[in-house]
């Protein structure tokens, strides 16, 4: 079976008719041959019992009177018929009467039996009764030999065989004919669908009209091409259509400005190169299958998300600086799964343009205010220290009232200082601004402290770029900035450390990085050190960065500050290189 | 159910008369009595005449008793009178009746009468069939001449057996 259901439609007829064909012939042959040995065979008995009847009613008479010489002659005529081998005539009584036997065949003379036709050891062995008008007179014997009747079988059997091989032969070149008819217009099907399979060709048709069932499934195929043609078409369009949306969907979000994700069950499923850039990662890769929550700086609460929001945030930076962001994010699908769109905004910028505009407001309003209290103050302070001093020269005190007096000289002195400072921070003193290289300058500033500073066990390290660091600035007022710089940070390592003083200059810029390795700031106040009167110092009366932060200013250069409580502060300064 | 005969299987051992009494009854077998004589009324019995001395002894009348002829009684008549010989189908002519053999075949001429004897010459003189003695066995003569002009049938295969010889015109 398994060989059949691998042969072609072609071979699959020509087999089924075939073997529906012998098997009726040989059927029908072998019903044929049975019928015509059994006819053989009823011949014989027949032609034989009919031999018998004659001879015996030859014999009649002679058994009648006794004459064995007579049935003897009858008998004798057998030689005329050669199949009869023996034969036999018994008397009334089942004696042998008379009995003839062929040349050459010996034989006993069998017992009687009343009336019988049976093939028996190859013979055909024949009793039958010698009666006439109702008297019997004896039985016949006659052995007929069979050998006739084998080579008439022989020969049958040959012929009808001879005559099924010629007609299977036939009936083989006639599937041959009639299959074609039938396998061949499907064969053409099976080719033309090959093609189409093979050359994606939908244009083929098969283009024949036949009124058999080939023909309605002819007419059935050419109406399932047109139709794949048509909607392949239309399929085409479509999908030129949907990909040329998608494209533009795809490049308006991937080359955004602004950073893109979608979060699918908690992990991220898109972020687009915006955001990458963004959070200073190279390929997405690095980022997918993350939780966008583990970005976010500090700890997060996942449990009170709002369904749609929009946050500020700090993102981690793979370089971990960290971004301020403003989140915003919808819950929705995403490929039919629940998820997370969002866009992140980058607002470190503006946040910190916010905060500087803030500052300055507030130093502004301060300034106004302190300045207006100072300038009544040193009008006041001016007479009371003169009338003091008269005072003092003009009256004999007792010594220890004398050492009174001293204090209050001092501590008026130092009140006098104190609003000299706000003055000069409220209203600065114009700058001469002069061309000069920014490492000299660094370097007259070091002078200064370089013997203090050894002995509290502070190294100074210099790191200066051989390059063209010329700015335009006022001496004085950079030196004092540098002056306060270098007094922050000796004051933030008590135990001593090192003390890092670059000046690197860039294309268009000159920065002066100072870096300590002291006990740092604490985060939450490191946007307010360059207020006015912010102080952590019990002596200090908190002008000092705040100072530093108006000369820079009036330079329109920047300053920035990076701290790691335990490890040390950076200040760095970026001035706009003079030409 | 075949009406079996008691056909004595070798006739030499039996008494000759025996074996002939049997074998007139057998040749009725194979001989045609003609459809216009009395052989066809069932009311009148198969006749067997005995003419002049009877060699049968009793052996004709036992076989009589026991068999039907021509499917009808059958009856044994010893016969002296002409008279009645016309009454006869069958008439056996004892050799006693040698001389005037001739007068017994006038009387009966043209009557289907069959003649049967058992004695040299009867042939020859015109009886239809005529035992002899032959190798120990009994064999028959018939005179075909008679049966031509005999108004009984003899069955060919009857004759194939007997030897047959023609009429004599002889003068006893």
């Amino acid at each position: 079976m398994l060989l059949f259901n691998r042969l072609s439609i072609k071979g699959k007829l020509t087999a089924i008719m075939l073997f529906v064909s012998m098997l009726t012939l040989i059927s029908g042959f072998t019903f044929m041959i049975i019928l015509e040995i059994q006819s053989f065979k009823s011949d014989m008995i027949t032609s034989t019992t009919a031999l018998a009847r004659v001879i015996g009613d030859y014999s009649v008479v002679a058994l009648a009177f006794a004459d064995k010489t007579e049935c003897q002659r009858t008998l004798s005529r057998l030689s005329t018929v050669p199949h009869i081998e023996f034969a036999s005539i018994y008397d009334v009584d089942g004696t042998v009467f008379a009995s003839y036997q062929r040349l050459g065949v010996h034989s006993k003379i069998p017992p009687l039996k009343n009336s019988e036709a049976e093939f028996k050891n190859g013979y055909l062995e024949v009793f039958h009764p010698i009666i006439e008008k109702q008297n019997r007179y004896g039985t016949i014997y006659l052995r007929a030999s069979t050998q006739p009747l084998k080579e008439k079988t022989v020969r049958l059997i040959f012929t009808m065989v001879v005559f099924m091989f010629a007609l299977i032969g036939a009936l083989f070149l006639l599937t041959g004919l009639v299959q074609g008819v039938i396998s061949k217009p499907i064969l053409r099907l099976a080719e033309i669908t090959r093609h189409v399979s093979k050359e994606r060709d939908y244009s083929i048709r098969v283009q024949e009209t036949r009124e058999d069932e080939i023909g309605i499934l002819y007419s059935g195929f050419d109406d399932m091409l047109n139709q794949i043609e048509k909607r392949k078409e239309e399929r085409d369009i479509a999908e030129k259509a949907l990909r040329e949306s998608e494209e533009r969907y795809r490049r308006l979000v991937e080359f955004s400005p602004v950073l893109i994700f979608v979060e699918q069950d908690n992990k991220l499923a898109y972020i687009n190169s915006a955001g990458l850039r963004l959070l200073g990662y190279n390929s997405p890769e690095e980022l997918l299958g993350r939780s966008f929550t583990d970005l976010f700086a500090g700890d997060y609460d996942n449990s009170v998300v709002p369904t749609q929001s929009t946050l500020e945030k700090k993102f981690v930076r793979k370089d971990k600086k960290l971004v301020d962001v403003e989140l915003t994010f919808i819950y929705t699908s995403y490929e039919g799964i629940p998820a997370i769109q969002g866009v992140a905004l980058d607002i470190t910028e503006s946040k910190r343009l916010r905060q500087a505009t803030q500052r300055m407001e507030r130093l502004a309003a301060l300034g106004e205010l302190s300045a207006g209290i100072a300038h009544e103050i040193r009008n006041s302070l001016g007479s009371i220290i003169l009338n003091f001093k008269q005072l003092s020269t003009h009256l004999e005190l007792p010594q220890m009232s004398h050492r009174s007096f001293t204090n209050i000289e001092l501590g008026l002195a130092r009140i006098q200082e104190i609003i000299k400072g706000i003055l000069d921070f409220a209203r600065p003193a114009p700058s001469s601004l002069k061309k000069v290289s920014m490492h000299k300058v660094v370097d007259s500033s070091i002078l200064a402290i370089e013997k203090e500073f050894e002995q509290a066990g502070i190294r100074i390290i210099r790191a200066y770029t051989e390059a063209n660091d010329n700015v335009l600035i006022d001496y004085n007022q950079m030196i004092q900035t540098f002056l306060n710089l270098f007094l922050n940070a000796k004051q933030a390592m008590p135990e001593g450390g090192d003390l890092t003083i670059s000046v690197d200059a860039k294309n268009h810029t000159v920065e002066v990085g100072v870096r300590d390795t002291g006990k740092g700031i604490p985060s939450e106040i490191l946007e307010r050190i360059f207020d006015p009167f912010f102080t952590t110092k019990s002596e200090g009366i908190g002008l000092g960065l705040a100072i530093v932060y108006k000369i820079l200013e009036q330079h329109k250069a920047q300053i920035f500050v990076e701290s790691n409580t335990g490890r040390g502060t950076q200040f760095t300064i970026r001035l706009p290189k003079a030409e | 159910v075949f009406f079996l005969c008691c056909t004595p299987s070798t006739f030499a051992q039996e008494s000759e008369y025996k074996v002939k009494a049997e074998f007139i009854e057998r040749f009725t077998r194979f001989i045609e009595w003609p459809l216009d004589s009395q052989i066809l009324d069932p009311s009148k019995p198969f006749v067997i005449c005995v003419i002049g001395d009877n060699p049968f002894g009793n052996f004709l009348q036992e076989m009589a008793k026991n068999r039907k002829i021509k499917e009808k009684k059958t009856e044994v008549w010893i016969v002296t009178e002409f008279s009645r010989l016309k009454n006869c189908d069958l008439l056996f002519i004892s050799k006693s009746e040698k001389n005037r053999l001739s007068e017994i075949l006038a009387e009966i001429e043209g009557k289907p009468i069959l003649t049967i004897g058992d004695t040299a010459g009867y042939a020859e003189s015109g009886v239809l069939i005529n035992f002899y003695q032959a190798q120990n066995s009994i064999r028959f003569e018939v005179n075909a001449t008679a049966i031509q002009k005999s108004k009984l049938k003899f069955n060919a295969r009857l004759l194939k057996l007997a030897r047959i010889v023609e009429s004599k015109h002889a003068s006893f």
